[in-house]
């Protein structure tokens, strides 16, 4: 069964506009799911839906045998459903980085001194534990991003869904914070659900949904999407970097496979061109 | 106008020893007129702290170095801020969360109405008009709006708007493409463009997207600890590639590429923009089997 499942869910926030329509997904145990969509385009909506931020008006929810219909689950969906947003000073709730990241597991009363441990295992999986007695106000956007992932990472959430989380980070705190969901999702199976529009984050996901105007157009592998240019643009969106230049190089008649994704590929697929010749 | 820094050092919370942090040290920087400049670095790298230097926002410290930009001496005690950021123009992070009026009309007339208080209604109208026209939004149809009912993409132009309406001749962005979609990122830099193509003489763009500074900029410059590691060309830039990766920051995927290449024995050498980048390696691969 699938750990995370939307059946015909639609969603308004002003009952005349849906922000989602008809959306049905599934999310396996231990898969990493890529979101994409322009802005706008309702995918936001998709992760507050995700976790009961938001009420479907109609179809349903359900996590790990949740329901969203059913009010006294909501708890059991939270506490599964972990939800790191685009502005981490919107998530900030305490003035110390460790009482910021306790909040959460103390709403779920935690014993205190797992909360110590959970403390510690959230802010090294950031690679921020230098900081934990530091005040997030001191702290760059990218610091205080990997602390609002901390936090989320200190629920032990089954589900950690990050809403456009890397936007504010520079190139390497982007690939920190990446490598460590990553390697959550592989080495302790965490369910990860990334909404994005860097192009390049969605090469490595399992399974990619494309959002357009609050419905899915389009789902696949990475691939697969990929290989859909057009449809990707109509919905305001693009190919990743290495795609666009290896489509350029094919366009000037040079002869390289479909679906490169990444600069190693088409490195690689250059390198075998060159012996040939 | 031309910008010109030399030893700006600054240290926030000068005062106290127990928190002060340097943020940036002896930077000498030249920007001149007409140029696209990128401002690149690890968070925290002292990036927005000089950019905040340059209309006067953070003002240089006692002894600490001097600037210039164009007519205005910085360092001087009487330095006429007003005029300056009417000429210099500032965009920050996330622009959108700065509106504040209750019609699109308002809020994009509000620096004008700071900076050209002469103005007449007519002509503060026409500018405004020409404001949000500029950036790409229909006039009659949003002047009315709140700008809390826009898009996140409408509502970053409307703070555009409200910057460009001084008409300044250099517009600094820190960070102007973060959260944008890909479409949203290719339209911003296209009015990018433009704008540099009109009144504005000199952008000065903060980003930590490589891609945007090998396909847009002139020259750029890498901060690293508060200091400036190097100044050049993208090519001249990016061609460092160990250097790059050990400060922590990118390179552009055209960089990349031509150099997987170079050790095959193919020198592309293009200016690092993806057309030419495409154009030149194609050249050198199929103009190779023939």
């Amino acid at each position: 069964m699938a750990l995370l499942s939307m059946e015909k869910v639609s969603f308004s926030y002003d009952k005349k506009i849906d922000a989602v329509k008809n959306v049905s997904l599934t999310v396996d145990e231990g898969e990493y799911v890529a979101i994409i969509g322009h802005n706008g385009s309702g995918k936001s909506t998709l992760a507050k839906l995700f976790n009961g931020l938001c009420k479907p008006d109609s179809g349903e929810v359900v996590v790990d045998g949740f329901s969203c219909k059913d009010k006294k689950s909501l708890f059991e969906i939270r506490k599964r459903v972990g939800v790191v947003f685009q502005n981490p000073d919107n998530q900030m709730v305490a003035s110390i980085v460790e009482d910021d990241i306790a909040f959460g597991p103390e709403n779920l009363g935690v014993k205190r001194e797992e909360i110590g441990e959970r403390i510690q295992f959230a802010l090294a999986s950031v690679g921020m534990e230098e900081f934990r007695k530091s005040s997030p106000a001191r702290l760059s956007g990218g610091q205080k991003q990997r602390i609002a992932i901390a936090g989320v990472l200190a629920i032990k959430p089954k589900i950690l869904v990050l809403d456009e989380s890397t936007a504010m980070l520079d190139p390497q705190g982007r690939k920190e914070v990446l490598e460590v969901v990553e390697r959550l999702n592989k080495e302790q199976k965490t369910t990860l659900i990334n909404i994005t529009h860097y192009m390049d984050e969605v090469v490595r996901a399992d399974k990619v949904y494309v959002v357009n105007d609050g419905e899915i157009v389009l789902s696949g592998t990475p691939k697969e999407i990929f290989a859909k240019r057009e449809l990707l643009e109509e919905c305001g969106l693009e190919l990743p970097v290495s795609s666009k230049i290896a489509q350029k190089l094919i366009e000037l008649g040079v002869n390289l496979p479909d679906g490169i994704l990444t600069k190693e590929q088409l490195a690689e697929e250059l390198c075998v061109l060159k012996q040939k010749i | 106008m031309r910008i010109e820094a030399k030893d700006l050092t600054f240290t926030y919370s000068k005062k106290s020893k127990a928190i002060s942090n340097r943020a940036l040290e002896n930077v000498s920087l030249c920007i001149e007129e007409g140029e696209f400049f990128g401002i690149i670095g690890q968070t925290g790298s002292g990036k927005t702290t000089f950019v905040q230097h340059l209309n006067g926002l953070i003002r240089v410290q006692k002894d600490s170095g001097s600037l210039s930009v164009g007519e205005f001496d910085l360092t001087a005690k009487k330095c006429d801020l007003k005029a300056l950021r009417s000429r210099v123009g500032m965009v920050f992070q996330y622009p959108e969360y700065q509106l504040f009026a209750e019609t699109v009309k308002d809020d994009v007339a509000f620096g004008l109405r700071n900076f050209k208080k002469e103005l007449s209604l007519e002509e503060e109208e026409r500018r405004v008009k020409l404001a949000i026209e500029t950036v790409g939004l229909n006039y009659e149809e949003i002047k009315d709006k709140s700008p809390f009912e826009l898009s996140g993409g409408q509502k970053r132009r409307v703070a555009i708007a409200g910057v460009i309406v001084t008409e300044p001749e250099v517009l600094v962005l820190d960070e102007p493409v973060a959260g944008l979609d890909p479409v949203g990122k290719r339209d911003f830099m296209k009015l990018l463009h433009r704008l540099h193509a009109s009144f504005v003489k000199t952008i000065i763009l903060v980003t930590h997207d490589m891609n945007v500074v090998s396909e847009n900029c002139t020259r750029c410059a890498i901060f690293s600890h508060g200091k400036i590691h190097s100044v050049g060309s993208p090519k001249e830039i990016f061609s460092n590639y160990e250097q790059l990766i050990e400060l922590g920051l990118d390179i552009p995927v055209t960089a990349y590429l031509e150099r997987e290449l170079k050790k095959l024995g193919i020198d592309v050498d293009s200016d690092l923009t993806e057309s030419d980048f495409a154009d030149k390696t194609a050249k050198a691969i199929v103009g190779g089997k023939q």
